[in-house]
Protein backbone atom coordinates (compact mmCIF):
# COMPACT_ATOMS: atom_id res chain seq x y z
CA UNK A 1 0.00 0.00 0.00
CA UNK A 2 1.14 3.31 -1.28
CA UNK A 3 0.94 6.87 0.26
CA UNK A 4 -1.56 7.43 -1.58
CA UNK A 5 -3.70 4.68 -1.32
CA UNK A 6 -3.67 5.24 2.18
CA UNK A 7 -4.91 8.67 3.07
CA UNK A 8 -7.55 7.52 0.24
CA UNK A 9 -8.68 5.06 2.69
CA UNK A 10 -7.74 7.00 6.19
CA UNK A 11 -9.45 10.71 4.78
CA UNK A 12 -12.74 9.87 5.18
CA UNK A 13 -12.52 8.49 8.52
CA UNK A 14 -10.17 10.58 10.46
CA UNK A 15 -12.67 13.25 11.35
CA UNK A 16 -14.75 10.20 13.11
CA UNK A 17 -11.46 9.52 15.02
CA UNK A 18 -10.93 13.02 15.89
CA UNK A 19 -14.11 13.55 17.33
CA UNK A 20 -14.15 10.18 18.75
CA UNK A 21 -11.13 11.26 20.45
CA UNK A 22 -12.10 14.66 21.49
CA UNK A 23 -15.21 12.78 22.78
CA UNK A 24 -13.31 10.84 25.54
CA UNK A 25 -10.36 13.43 26.47
CA UNK A 26 -12.36 16.31 26.40
CA UNK A 27 -9.26 18.58 25.50
CA UNK A 28 -9.03 19.82 21.47
CA UNK A 29 -5.37 19.09 21.48
CA UNK A 30 -5.04 16.15 23.04
CA UNK A 31 -7.75 14.76 20.31
CA UNK A 32 -5.57 15.83 17.53
CA UNK A 33 -2.54 14.37 18.86
CA UNK A 34 -4.23 10.86 19.41
CA UNK A 35 -5.56 11.05 16.01
CA UNK A 36 -2.15 11.62 14.80
CA UNK A 37 -0.78 9.43 16.90
CA UNK A 38 -3.55 6.30 15.56
CA UNK A 39 -2.88 7.43 12.06
CA UNK A 40 0.81 7.12 12.27
CA UNK A 41 0.20 3.50 14.15
CA UNK A 42 -2.13 2.94 11.21
CA UNK A 43 0.24 3.84 8.65
CA UNK A 44 3.23 1.24 10.10
CA UNK A 45 0.47 -1.31 10.34
CA UNK A 46 -0.73 -0.71 6.86
CA UNK A 47 0.36 -4.66 6.21
CA UNK A 48 -1.82 -5.66 8.22
CA UNK A 49 -4.91 -3.36 7.63
CA UNK A 50 -4.90 -4.74 3.93
CA UNK A 51 -6.47 -7.87 5.02
CA UNK A 52 -9.57 -6.36 7.37
CA UNK A 53 -12.79 -6.20 6.26
CA UNK A 54 -13.39 -2.75 7.82
CA UNK A 55 -10.26 -0.66 8.27
CA UNK A 56 -13.06 1.70 10.26
CA UNK A 57 -13.71 -0.50 13.32
CA UNK A 58 -10.46 -1.05 13.70
CA UNK A 59 -9.11 2.49 13.73
CA UNK A 60 -11.86 3.04 16.09
CA UNK A 61 -11.13 0.30 18.56
CA UNK A 62 -7.56 1.46 18.31
CA UNK A 63 -8.20 4.74 19.09
CA UNK A 64 -11.07 4.25 21.86
CA UNK A 65 -8.12 2.23 23.96
CA UNK A 66 -5.47 4.57 22.83
CA UNK A 67 -7.93 7.67 24.62
CA UNK A 68 -8.77 5.35 27.70
CA UNK A 69 -5.03 4.39 27.73
CA UNK A 70 -4.46 8.29 28.54
CA UNK A 71 -7.66 9.05 30.48
CA UNK A 72 -6.18 6.21 32.91
CA UNK A 73 -2.43 7.59 32.58
CA UNK A 74 -3.86 10.96 33.63
CA UNK A 75 -5.88 10.01 36.71
CA UNK A 76 -3.43 8.38 38.02
CA UNK A 77 -0.73 11.30 37.85
CA UNK A 78 -1.58 14.00 40.55
CA UNK A 79 -1.62 17.00 38.06
CA UNK A 80 -5.32 17.66 36.85
CA UNK A 81 -5.42 19.53 33.56
CA UNK A 82 -8.68 21.30 33.01
CA UNK A 83 -8.92 22.09 29.53
CA UNK A 84 -11.56 25.04 28.37
CA UNK A 85 -12.22 26.18 24.63
CA UNK A 86 -12.94 28.75 23.76
CA UNK A 87 -14.39 29.62 20.45
CA UNK A 88 -15.08 32.70 18.36
CA UNK A 89 -18.63 32.71 17.61
CA UNK A 90 -20.44 35.35 15.63
CA UNK A 91 -23.77 36.09 17.03
CA UNK A 92 -26.20 37.56 14.54
CA UNK A 93 -29.40 38.36 16.47
CA UNK A 94 -30.69 37.61 19.93
CA UNK A 95 -32.27 34.14 19.39
CA UNK A 96 -29.52 32.69 17.70
CA UNK A 97 -27.12 33.66 20.38
CA UNK A 98 -29.11 31.81 22.89
CA UNK A 99 -29.66 29.19 21.13
CA UNK A 100 -25.66 29.16 20.24
CA UNK A 101 -25.65 29.21 24.40
CA UNK A 102 -27.52 26.43 24.89
CA UNK A 103 -25.67 24.39 22.31
CA UNK A 104 -22.54 25.09 23.61
CA UNK A 105 -23.99 24.23 27.42
CA UNK A 106 -25.37 20.60 25.70
CA UNK A 107 -21.88 19.92 24.74
CA UNK A 108 -20.85 20.89 27.76
CA UNK A 109 -23.03 18.48 29.63
CA UNK A 110 -22.13 15.96 27.34
CA UNK A 111 -18.34 15.87 29.16
CA UNK A 112 -20.10 15.45 32.26
CA UNK A 113 -21.60 12.42 31.65
CA UNK A 114 -19.58 8.78 32.72
CA UNK A 115 -17.33 7.84 30.20
CA UNK A 116 -19.45 5.18 28.93
CA UNK A 117 -22.61 6.93 28.43
CA UNK A 118 -20.77 9.97 26.90
CA UNK A 119 -19.28 6.98 24.58
CA UNK A 120 -22.37 5.42 23.74
CA UNK A 121 -24.08 8.76 23.42
CA UNK A 122 -21.73 9.81 20.81
CA UNK A 123 -21.40 7.18 18.59
CA UNK A 124 -24.97 6.46 18.36
CA UNK A 125 -26.26 10.58 18.02
CA UNK A 126 -23.71 12.07 16.37
CA UNK A 127 -21.76 9.17 14.59
CA UNK A 128 -24.76 7.19 13.50
CA UNK A 129 -23.46 3.62 14.54
CA UNK A 130 -26.35 1.27 15.17
CA UNK A 131 -27.07 -0.23 19.01
CA UNK A 132 -25.41 -3.58 17.31
CA UNK A 133 -22.14 -1.38 15.69
CA UNK A 134 -21.56 -0.10 19.14
CA UNK A 135 -22.41 -3.17 21.01
CA UNK A 136 -20.02 -4.90 19.41
CA UNK A 137 -17.35 -2.71 19.70
CA UNK A 138 -17.84 -2.47 23.27
CA UNK A 139 -18.03 -5.59 24.23
CA UNK A 140 -22.00 -4.93 25.73
CA UNK A 141 -24.95 -6.40 24.46
CA UNK A 142 -27.80 -4.41 22.55
CA UNK A 143 -29.80 -3.94 25.59
CA UNK A 144 -27.12 -2.48 27.69
CA UNK A 145 -26.64 0.07 24.88
CA UNK A 146 -29.81 0.91 24.58
CA UNK A 147 -30.43 1.64 28.65
CA UNK A 148 -27.14 3.45 28.51
CA UNK A 149 -28.54 5.42 25.79
CA UNK A 150 -31.61 5.99 27.44
CA UNK A 151 -30.07 7.33 30.58
CA UNK A 152 -27.72 9.78 28.69
CA UNK A 153 -30.79 11.32 26.96
CA UNK A 154 -32.58 11.44 29.97
CA UNK A 155 -29.63 13.22 31.92
CA UNK A 156 -29.42 15.46 29.15
CA UNK A 157 -32.47 16.42 29.15
CA UNK A 158 -33.09 16.84 32.91
CA UNK A 159 -29.79 19.21 33.10
CA UNK A 160 -31.17 20.94 30.20
CA UNK A 161 -34.43 21.80 31.70
CA UNK A 162 -32.66 22.50 35.18
CA UNK A 163 -30.43 25.08 33.58
CA UNK A 164 -33.96 26.79 31.70
CA UNK A 165 -35.44 27.00 34.75
CA UNK A 166 -33.10 28.13 37.13
CA UNK A 167 -34.52 31.50 38.24
CA UNK A 168 -38.06 30.74 37.04
CA UNK A 169 -38.65 28.23 39.79
CA UNK B 1 -44.35 16.25 9.94
CA UNK B 2 -47.16 16.10 12.27
CA UNK B 3 -46.53 17.70 15.79
CA UNK B 4 -48.22 14.29 17.54
CA UNK B 5 -45.56 12.10 15.65
CA UNK B 6 -42.45 13.86 16.57
CA UNK B 7 -43.93 13.97 19.89
CA UNK B 8 -44.12 10.35 19.95
CA UNK B 9 -40.79 9.93 18.54
CA UNK B 10 -39.45 12.38 21.31
CA UNK B 11 -40.63 10.02 23.66
CA UNK B 12 -39.30 6.98 22.44
CA UNK B 13 -35.93 8.70 21.44
CA UNK B 14 -35.65 8.89 25.27
CA UNK B 15 -36.11 5.66 25.85
CA UNK B 16 -33.65 4.47 23.39
CA UNK B 17 -36.52 2.97 21.14
CA UNK B 18 -36.21 5.15 18.48
CA UNK B 19 -34.70 3.45 14.88
CA UNK B 20 -31.51 5.80 13.67
CA UNK B 21 -33.96 6.27 10.67
CA UNK B 22 -36.60 8.23 12.90
CA UNK B 23 -33.55 9.77 14.91
CA UNK B 24 -32.94 11.40 11.37
CA UNK B 25 -36.55 12.20 10.75
CA UNK B 26 -36.12 14.43 14.96
CA UNK B 27 -33.30 15.72 14.10
CA UNK B 28 -34.63 17.36 10.62
CA UNK B 29 -37.34 18.39 12.29
CA UNK B 30 -35.49 20.33 15.40
CA UNK B 31 -33.01 21.81 13.20
CA UNK B 32 -35.38 23.22 10.77
CA UNK B 33 -37.10 26.84 11.83
CA UNK B 34 -40.17 25.12 12.76
CA UNK B 35 -40.59 23.70 15.68
CA UNK B 36 -43.80 24.07 17.90
CA UNK B 37 -42.79 26.84 20.54
CA UNK B 38 -43.44 23.91 23.46
CA UNK B 39 -40.86 21.58 22.37
CA UNK B 40 -38.06 24.41 21.48
CA UNK B 41 -36.06 23.09 24.73
CA UNK B 42 -35.21 19.95 22.92
CA UNK B 43 -33.75 21.84 20.20
CA UNK B 44 -30.01 22.72 21.37
CA UNK B 45 -29.90 18.60 22.47
CA UNK B 46 -29.85 18.21 18.07
CA UNK B 47 -28.38 21.08 17.62
CA UNK B 48 -25.71 20.28 19.79
CA UNK B 49 -25.37 16.57 17.54
CA UNK B 50 -25.00 18.40 13.98
CA UNK B 51 -22.78 20.99 15.57
CA UNK B 52 -20.59 17.97 17.16
CA UNK B 53 -20.85 16.45 13.71
CA UNK B 54 -19.60 19.39 12.08
CA UNK B 55 -15.93 19.22 13.68
CA UNK B 56 -13.21 17.64 11.64
CA UNK B 57 -9.27 16.98 12.39
CA UNK B 58 -7.58 19.29 10.65
CA UNK B 59 -3.75 18.50 11.36
CA UNK B 60 -1.97 17.58 8.06
CA UNK B 61 -0.01 14.52 9.19
CA UNK B 62 3.11 13.41 7.78
CA UNK B 63 3.70 9.94 7.58
CA UNK B 64 7.17 8.73 8.02
CA UNK B 65 9.04 7.19 5.25
CA UNK B 66 9.50 3.70 4.59
CA UNK B 67 12.64 2.75 5.53
CA UNK B 68 14.23 0.95 2.93
CA UNK B 69 14.26 -3.19 3.78
CA UNK B 70 17.35 -4.82 4.00
CA UNK B 71 15.82 -8.26 4.57
CA UNK B 72 17.01 -9.56 1.11
CA UNK B 73 20.06 -7.98 0.91
CA UNK B 74 21.94 -11.19 2.59
CA UNK B 75 20.06 -13.90 0.08
CA UNK B 76 20.83 -11.90 -2.96
CA UNK B 77 24.38 -12.16 -1.33
CA UNK B 78 24.94 -15.76 -0.68
CA UNK B 79 23.56 -16.45 -4.15
CA UNK B 80 26.49 -14.23 -5.53
CA UNK B 81 28.59 -16.10 -3.59
CA UNK B 82 27.36 -19.86 -4.56
CA UNK B 83 27.42 -18.48 -8.06
CA UNK B 84 31.02 -16.99 -7.59
CA UNK B 85 31.93 -20.83 -6.53
CA UNK B 86 30.46 -22.56 -8.75
CA UNK B 87 31.97 -20.91 -11.99
CA UNK B 88 35.56 -20.80 -10.34
CA UNK B 89 35.29 -24.51 -9.26
CA UNK B 90 33.91 -25.30 -12.61
CA UNK B 91 37.01 -24.34 -14.34
CA UNK B 92 39.52 -25.86 -12.59
CA UNK B 93 38.02 -29.13 -13.21
CA UNK B 94 38.18 -28.05 -16.36
CA UNK B 95 42.13 -27.23 -16.37
CA UNK B 96 42.25 -30.50 -14.87
CA UNK B 97 41.17 -32.19 -17.93
CA UNK B 98 42.58 -30.17 -20.25
CA UNK B 99 46.28 -31.77 -20.99
CA UNK B 100 46.70 -29.36 -24.25
CA UNK B 101 45.52 -31.86 -26.78
CA UNK B 102 44.68 -30.62 -30.32
CA UNK B 103 41.55 -31.78 -32.04
CA UNK B 104 42.21 -30.49 -35.71
CA UNK B 105 44.75 -33.56 -36.97
CA UNK B 106 46.44 -31.02 -39.00
CA UNK B 107 47.54 -28.67 -36.54
CA UNK B 108 48.79 -31.01 -34.09
CA UNK B 109 50.62 -32.64 -37.06
CA UNK B 110 52.35 -29.30 -37.82
CA UNK B 111 52.76 -28.75 -33.67
CA UNK B 112 54.39 -32.19 -33.34
CA UNK B 113 56.70 -31.09 -36.46
CA UNK B 114 57.75 -27.94 -35.10
CA UNK B 115 58.54 -29.41 -31.79
CA UNK B 116 60.97 -32.44 -33.24
CA UNK B 117 62.04 -29.92 -35.70
CA UNK B 118 63.53 -28.02 -32.04
CA UNK B 119 64.71 -30.91 -30.41
CA UNK B 120 66.54 -31.92 -33.50
CA UNK B 121 68.03 -28.10 -33.62
CA UNK B 122 68.98 -28.63 -29.59
CA UNK B 123 70.60 -32.25 -30.90
CA UNK B 124 72.84 -30.84 -33.54
CA UNK B 125 73.67 -27.87 -31.63
CA UNK B 126 75.32 -30.66 -29.03
CA UNK B 127 76.22 -33.43 -31.02
CA UNK B 128 78.12 -30.31 -32.73
CA UNK B 129 80.13 -29.31 -29.78
CA UNK B 130 81.33 -33.49 -29.95
CA UNK B 131 83.68 -32.81 -32.74
CA UNK B 132 86.24 -30.85 -30.14
CA UNK B 133 86.13 -34.26 -28.16
CA UNK B 134 87.51 -35.69 -31.36
CA UNK B 135 90.42 -33.35 -32.29
CA UNK B 136 91.23 -33.37 -28.46
CA UNK B 137 91.62 -37.56 -28.89
CA UNK B 138 93.42 -37.27 -31.93
CA UNK B 139 96.03 -35.31 -30.01
CA UNK B 140 95.69 -37.37 -26.88
CA UNK B 141 97.05 -40.32 -29.36
CA UNK B 142 99.77 -38.49 -30.63
CA UNK B 143 101.31 -37.93 -27.79
CA UNK B 144 101.20 -41.13 -26.37
CA UNK B 145 103.00 -42.35 -29.20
Amino acid sequence: MNQKEFLAQVTPIQDRLYRLAKRLLVSEDEAQDATQEILIKLWSNRMKIKKLRSIEAFAVTMTKNYCYDKLKAKSSSNLQLVHSNYEDQHYNTVKTSENNDSVNWVLELMKELPEQQRLILHMRDVEQYSNSEIAKELDLNETAVRVTLSRARKTIREQLLKKHNYGIK
Amino acid sequence: MELNKIEQLLELYFEGETTLEQEAQLQEYFTSDKVAPHLAEYVPIFGAFAKAKEEGFNRTIVLPETKRSWRWVPVAASIILCVGLFLTFNQRQASEHDLGTYKDPDVAALKTKQALFMMGNFMNKSTGQLDKLDTFEETANEIKK
